[in-house]
């Protein structure tokens, strides 16, 4: 039988991703990845990299304990972790996530120990509203 | 003009100088910015030596209330003390400080 071999063919039976694409849909995520690009390297200062919030029941120091919780924000960048209380004004920066946890606690009750003694005389608008909501939260610890 | 191509040193030089905040003892990390008698605004100043990273820098504005532009010229010696000052006094005035 010297009969030529037909033409293998190839059959495609899976769609893929790809096929779905229209020009649109490819403009589209061409443009959101050209605005994402900017936005990361055309801002003045780096974002953090992943940003959480967690509350703190206890400052960590024999004096003092907290009435309440007091959320702090968490930013990881690449070589730092910034812990924050915003509404107080007061950051910390470690290494690791658990020591700007540490660090924010003390940076706490330092500003509560500068503020508790100081009369509202000679306090300016923030730092009266920092030391009002710091009497509310935190308190002198009672001995065992 | 970036925030990060300062150093802490620059950094800490300019806050302390134009802003002629007040320490309570040499070790503190922290100083006062007083105005007319009164504690007005509290900045914690950077650990250690070598280039400002993105976080610290982020966050030190944030306590001198300045923008972004405001800031690189503290530390570049455009925006005096006095100018620094004016700045403030305007934000008192106005409401948030």
């Amino acid at each position: 039988m010297g009969g030529r071999r037909p033409f293998p063919t190839i059959s495609f039976k899976s769609k893929t991703a790809l096929d779905d694409l229209t020009d649109e849909r490819i403009q589209s995520v061409l443009m959101r990845s050209v605005v994402v690009h900017v936005l990361k390297f055309g801002t003045e200062e780096t974002e953090p990299a992943f940003v959480r919030s967690v509350p703190i029941h206890d400052l960590n120091t024999a004096a003092l304990d907290l009435a309440e919780p007091i959320q702090v924000e968490i930013e990881h960048y690449a070589d730092e972790v910034i812990s924050k209380v915003p509404e107080l004004d007061l950051w910390a920066s470690e290494p690791t996530e658990s020591e700007a946890l540490l660090s924010i606690k003390k940076a706490i009750s330092d500003l509560w120990e500068e503020l508790r003694d100081e009369p509202e005389s000679k306090l300016g608008a923030l730092p009266r509203m920092w030391k009002r909501i710091l009497g509310k939260k935190v308190r002198t610890r009672v001995p065992a | 003009m970036s925030l990060l191509n300062f150093s802490k040193q620059e950094l800490t030089r300019a806050l302390i100088e134009k802003l002629n905040l007040s320490f309570r003892t040499g070790k503190e990390r922290n100083a006062w910015f007083e105005l007319d008698g009164r504690k007005i605004l509290r900045v914690t100043m950077p650990k250690g030596r070598g280039p400002l990273t993105p976080g610290t820098a982020r966050a030190i504005r944030n306590q001198v209330k300045l923008s972004t532009e405001e800031y690189a010229d503290l530390i570049k010696c455009g925006l005096l003390g006095k100018d620094y000052e004016a700045i403030i006094r305007e934000k008192m005035q106005r409401g948030p400080l």
